[in-house]
């Protein structure tokens, strides 16, 4: 690799070196190249109190707002880990980039920059023309390059980082004879800079609490923009920053209001329940396709899709009521889960909008096929699985892994025509005191699912033999799918799960409030369970802008002044 | 069962990369002109709800699709003479232009013989040895004719033989952004996403749902497109005007009040 | 130019013809061993059937489109018909033929027979049939086939020839077609496998290409109804298959919107758990030969089958079986070989114009009422066609684009 091509990775790695050590959160596992004193000076300036990592939705949805949704990214991203029973908005907080995935971001970083000044594009991007497209020009490419960097690390380069950026141009300039290669190489480098691939936060004083500390108007702008609408603030909210309104109370509320109203809410209540519903299962999901034959590709794809258009239609569309999202029949089909739901479906490509029959045992989100194929194993369905998912996910009551020494052996055994359903055969294994605690918690729950297979296809019968689906919820008795959804959507611990994972989704960490949660449920329920309603309170809350006691102990915040 | 030697047919035939559908027969798309020069008084004219090629006469011009006729001519450049030629006036090239195009034979390389021209890659006019001389070809495969006497030729008559030379003009050069393209419907280009989808302008009310054409946020604009950033995302205007993308495939299904872009 | 100069010249400008060739008999190979589970038993009548659907509409997509061939020896005693080498090696005296077939006189002998593809002005047996004289393809023996009565409505459009009875007992059988073709190896296959026409229709059926459904409309009784109204078209959508190429059930499918299009609107019957329908024309896509220097017609072939006729038997899981007949233009029946010209002569070993020749010999439909001669053969495929959802479009999406 040249030192040319090292350069703007060298910046990356020297940056993000130096903010994972100011944050005391990410840890990097690869030294700095380069520019560690540079990368020490961009750190210089408000306290920054915390780091959360885009997303790849994040990174895709900025490039797509900033750049326009014809530049192609392709490459891998690292995943960000999930810590257990936690959200990926938390994970966020603590995720590093491994040098590997660094290679992939810059390589990314450096075929979106090409697009952008490729002949066709560069006009839109370029605030004027050189003299001599073989020459540098600093003027010219400050102009160019102070706008982008503002939109790219969601407030005003400073002084130092415009020269850096700029210098990087003219070096490129020199190399390769021009000018827009140099700008090329400058925007490479903003994409593979922390600043860009970490929402920084940074705090001020608060001027209500002496001492304390609460999140500066930059850093409202990025969350208010990633939470609501999964991407990166626009300059409206920049503006909006700038002149202090995401700080004054009221005008933040009014800021909020319209945010939620906007039909760009919907692709941040998506984010929110991909993070919240465990989406990233559905890129590891596999069935035997022997077993399974109507599990292809195409199925595979809408299962996640079915799922939030039915949250969004519930959630959305007249602003219904949380809890009805485990009773509703109204869904989307496309012609590979219709065949999947034996339903006809209309159009050849694309969604159509869906009402199960009362008599489907089709209820809500627990009775469509991504829920169902998602806790089932690859060539059987899984009422343990099922239950424990209803529990962690929608409940918020953690279930404990199994002991190591259990023996599935009479679980696994699903043609044995002795034991041919799976209630018979659960049965047979918790017979065990040990798994019987466990079973207790899970099955009553995963059971009256029964009639849904490992894909999520009906069935009355497993091995010729009648399928019960006698349930039971809080001792109270029930039969089958709509039996389950009546039963969590009558439970105040689902709406209370909820209202705790918007506020983990907005803060990037794990209410340990009770009393806060409660008290926002409470206000939840008096809002008639609209999520849009809930999300808004959230986001405007006081307190999930004030930073958490243990932050300012560590003595990790005040870090560095940006001047 | 026509499907004599189904699969060893197939497999000889798909050796070969597949070429769209060209063109010209009444029961397929028509393939708009590539915008080259027409021949010595070749021209367009209205036919109906939309154009047809015609000679300087005006009569309309017909093209004999020569894939359709290979059962009776080993060569179906020659194929219409005698009682064919009765019927059918060649439209003959300049007296001493010179063929630069033949009738592949046989199982041939997929890129066609050296000295003349791929028909699946022909330009708009082309010339072949024809039963009465060099003769004009249109898109590669439609020998091109007119009609002896008065009473026109039903299109796609003889199985699809026969097909009017219709007009579709060359798509236009736009002074667009990347993300917009052109689409032909009722005999005029407009504007449209590269889904197809159709772009307008119009007034749209307060509680507007139409959907903004999105722009990206740094862009400074291109001529006469404009970034607005007024609303929830930065959206193309052009004129002053926000432009607006149709949500349906049907370019007509617009909402009322629209006024669709034409280049 | 002699006939060897002319072979000469042509594999001059053919240099993609052999590796053609050898690509046929590859496939040719693999397809014998690949057994697919074709419709045997089509017409028979199963004893439990589903209840019919409340709204009276039932839908099918069409997997299984295939000749029926009834194997055994009885129907083609002397083995299957000749390829062009055969015949020409057959054609010689007994002398001449030792010669030839001995190892080392090959190369004299591929010459010899590959010359009889082609004749005067670049014309050969398969692209031009109509200008070669050749001897008569070996018609099937036996006297049993599948098929329907297609001339027992109207006696006298027909023209004269023998009929044949069905394994069922079912007299009257018209399927020249059959009598024709049924001794090739093409249909025949190998006695036991499916033939190789099931693999090869079904890859065609399951591309979306020639996708055929069904829809039914006012069914009261799968055991007996007056009157059911039969749309048997096309349709764009692909079928989704299973491990062993099956057609999955209960996927939904469009009719085609798009010309080339083709919908059949057929009035039908139910009689003993047997859906028929009255004589009518039916059309339905058969493409054949996109790709290739030539581009020959692309997708403008088709089934055009004359006063045709469906039967088919509602089955206890909830498909169809049974038989589409009708009369289908002489020359469609050599379409294909037709398109892939001297290629399919001289690597699939097809005689084209013998074909054509004994087909029109044996034609015994679409009767000129002026000349009485028949240009049509009796016909049919054997049909099996599991459930779908159809979606029909009455009239197509131009019309409704309109303003």
């Amino acid at each position: 690799m040249s030192l040319f091509r090292m350069m703007p990775l060298g910046i990356a790695a020297a940056t993000l070196a130096g903010a994972a050590w100011l944050s005391d959160t990410a840890r990097p596992s690869f030294s700095a190249h380069a520019e560690t004193d540079r990368a020490q000076a961009l750190l210089q300036g408000p306290h920054v109190v915390g780091m959360r990592r885009l997303t790849e939705a994040q990174y895709r949805n900025t490039i797509a707002d900033i750049f326009g949704g014809d530049i192609r990214i392709a490459g891998r991203f690292e995943p960000i880990v999930r810590p257990a029973h936690q959200l990926i908005a938390s994970g966020a907080r603590s995720a590093a980039i491994s040098p590997s995935g660094l290679e992939q971001l810059d390589t990314m970083a450096r075929d979106i920059a090409r697009q952008v000044f490729d002949a066709s594009r560069r006009s839109q991007f370029m605030a004027c023309t050189p003299a001599d497209p073989a020459v540098v020009d600093a003027d010219c490419a400050r102009r160019t390059l102070a706008p982008l960097g503002r939109l790219l690390f969601r407030r005003p380069l400073t002084e130092q980082e415009q020269a850096l950026y700029v210098r990087v141009a003219g070096e490129g300039t020199g190399t390769t004879k021009s000018f827009t290669k140099g700008l090329e190489l400058a925007l490479g480098a903003m994409l593979v800079s922390p600043w860009f691939l970490y929402v920084v936060e940074t705090a001020e004083p608060d001027p209500g609490k002496p001492g304390a500390l609460r999140l500066d108007g930059t850093s409202r702008a990025a969350r208010l923009s990633f939470m609501l609408w999964n991407s990166t603030p626009g300059t409206a909210l920049l503006d909006a920053a700038a002149s202090g309104r995401l700080t004054d109370q009221v005008q933040l509320e009014a800021i909020v209001g319209r945010m939620v109203a906007s039909p760009r809410f919907e692709q941040g209540l998506r984010a929110f329940f991909s993070d919240m519903l465990l989406f990233e299962k559905f890129d590891e999901l596999a069935k035997d396709p022997v077993i399974y034959p109507y599990f292809n590709q195409g199925v595979l794809q809408a299962l996640p899709e079915q799922m939030l258009r039915t949250i969004s239609t519930q959630l959305l569309d007249g602003d219904g009521d949380y809890r009805e999202l485990f009773t509703t029949r109204k869904t989307w089909m496309n012609r590979p889960l219709g065949a999947l739901y034996k339903v006809p479906v209309g159009k050849s490509q694309g969604w159509v909008p869906y009402e199960f029959s009362a008599d489907s045992d089709r209820s809500g989100l627990l009775g469509l096929a991504g829920f169902l194929a998602m806790y089932s194993h690859s060539g059987r369905s899984s009422p343990t699985l099922r239950g424990r998912a209803i529990r962690e996910l929608l409940l918020c009551q953690p279930v404990p892994n199994p002991p190591g020494n259990v023996n599935f052996t009479a679980v696994q055994d699903t043609g044995n025509k002795a034991m041919p359903t799976a209630r018979i055969r659960l049965d047979a294994h918790t017979t065990d005191p040990v798994c019987a605690g466990c079973h207790k918690i899970t099955d009553p729950i995963g059971l009256p699912l029964e009639r849904f297979d490992g894909i999520g296809a009906f069935r009355k019968l497993e091995n010729a033999a009648p399928i019960d689906v006698g349930g039971s919820f809080d001792d109270v008795a029930f039969e089958g799918a709509d039996g389950v959804g009546k039963a969590i959507a009558g439970s105040q611990d689902a709406t209370m799960c909820v209202t705790s994972r918007v506020l983990e989704y907005t803060t990037g960490r794990p209410s340990e409030d009770g009393e806060l949660v409660e008290q926002l449920e409470r206000r939840f329920a008096a809002d008639g369970y609209r999520l849009r309603k809930l999300v808004a309170t959230i986001a405007t809350l006081p307190q999930s802008y004030e930073l958490p006691r243990e932050d300012l102990k560590a003595g990790a915040t005040i870090v560095a002044t940006r001047r | 069962m026509g499907g004599y030697a189904a699969h060893a047919i197939v497999a000889l035939l798909t050796l070969f990369t597949a070429a769209p559908a060209l063109a010209q027969p009444a029961d397929f798309p028509i393939a708009p002109a590539d915008g080259s020069a027409l021949p010595p008084g070749v021209r367009v004219q209205k036919a109906g709800d939309g154009r047809v090629y015609a000679d300087a006469r005006g009569h309309v011009l017909y093209g004999m699709d020569m894939r359709t006729v290979l059962r009776w001519a080993p060569d179906p450049a020659r194929y219409c003479a005698e009682e064919c030629a009765r019927d059918w006036a060649p439209l003959l090239a300049p007296a001493g232009a010179t063929p630069n195009i033949r009738y592949p034979a046989g199982f041939e390389k997929a890129e066609g013989a050296a000295d003349t021209i791929d028909p699946r890659k022909a330009p708009d006019w082309t010339v072949i040895d024809g039963a009465q001389g060099p003769q004009w070809v249109y898109k590669g495969w439609h020998l091109v004719f007119t009609r002896r006497g008065t009473s026109p030729a039903k299109d796609g008559a003889g199985d699809m033989t026969w097909n009017t030379l219709k007009f579709v003009p060359h798509p236009p050069a736009i002074d667009a952004p990347d993300t917009v393209a052109t689409a032909f419907f009722d005999d005029a280009y407009a504007l449209t996403d590269k889904e197809g989808r159709v772009l307008f302008t119009g007034k749209c009310d307060a509680a507007c749902t139409w959907q903004p054409l999105t722009a990206p946020m740094a862009g400074s604009g291109l001529k006469d497109w404009k970034v607005t950033l007024d609303g929830d995302r930065p959206a193309w205007t052009i004129k002053g005007r926000r432009i607006f993308v149709s949500t349906e495939a049907d370019p007509h299904a617009v909402p009322r009040g629209a006024r669709i872009l034409r280049p | 130019m002699t006939i060897r100069e002319n072979i000469m010249s042509k594999s001059r400008r053919t240099p993609l013809f052999h590796a053609g060739a050898l690509l046929v008999l590859t496939a040719v190979g693999l397809i014998e061993v690949v057994a697919v589970q074709g419709p045997v038993e089509a017409d028979a009548v199963s004893n439990t059937l589903p209840d019919p659907p409340a709204d009276g509409v039932m839908g099918f997509v069409v997997q299984d489109f295939v000749p029926p061939v009834i194997q055994g020896s009885d129907a083609c005693p002397t083995g299957t018909t000749p390829k062009i080498r055969e015949a020409y090696l057959q054609s010689l005296p007994p002398d001449e033929r030792t010669r030839l077939e001995r190892k080392e006189n090959e190369p004299e002998l591929t010459k010899l027979w590959q010359a009889t593809v082609f004749g005067a002005d670049g014309t050969n047996i398969c692209s031009q049939p109509d200008r070669f004289d050749r001897p008569l393809l070996q018609t099937v023996q036996s006297s049993h086939a599948r098929g329907l009565d297609l001339n027992g409505d109207t006696p006298g459009e027909s023209c004269s020839h023998e009929e044949f009875t069905a394994p069922d007992g079912r007299t009257g059988i018209d399927n020249q077609e059959y009598r024709v073709m049924g001794c090739t190896l093409e249909w025949r296959g190998k006695d036991g496998i499916g033939g190789d026409q099931l693999t090869g229709t079904r890859q065609f059926h399951a591309s979306g290409e020639w996708t055929q459904v069904i829809l039914l409309r006012g069914v009261d009784s799968l055991r007996h109804d007056d009157e059911v109204e039969v749309i048997y078209g096309n349709t764009p959508d692909r079928p989704q298959v299973d491990s062993h190429g099956n057609f999955l059930p209960d996927y939904s499918f469009t009719i085609s919107d798009k010309p080339p299009r083709h919908r059949n609107v057929l009035r039908g019957r139910i009689d003993d758990g047997v859906l028929t329908t009255a004589a009518q024309d039916i059309k339905l896509t058969q493409t054949w030969g996109q790709g290739g220097a030539r581009d020959i017609r692309g997708a403008r072939t088709a089934y055009d089958l004359r006063g045709a006729k469906l039967r088919l038997a509602f089955q206890s899981d909830g498909s169809v079986r049974g038989l589409v007949g009708g009369y289908r233009p002489v020359f469609d029946v050599i379409q294909s070989p037709s398109i892939g010209g001297a290629g399919a002569a001289l690597a699939a070993g097809i005689d084209c114009a013998g074909t054509l020749a004994t087909l029109r010999k044996y034609a015994d439909g679409i009767r000129d009422p002026r000349t009485g001669t028949c240009s049509g053969v009796s016909s049919a495929m054997d049909i099996r066609a599991v459930p779908a959802f159809v979606n029909d479009v009455p009239s197509p999406a131009d019309g409704s684009h309109a303003r």
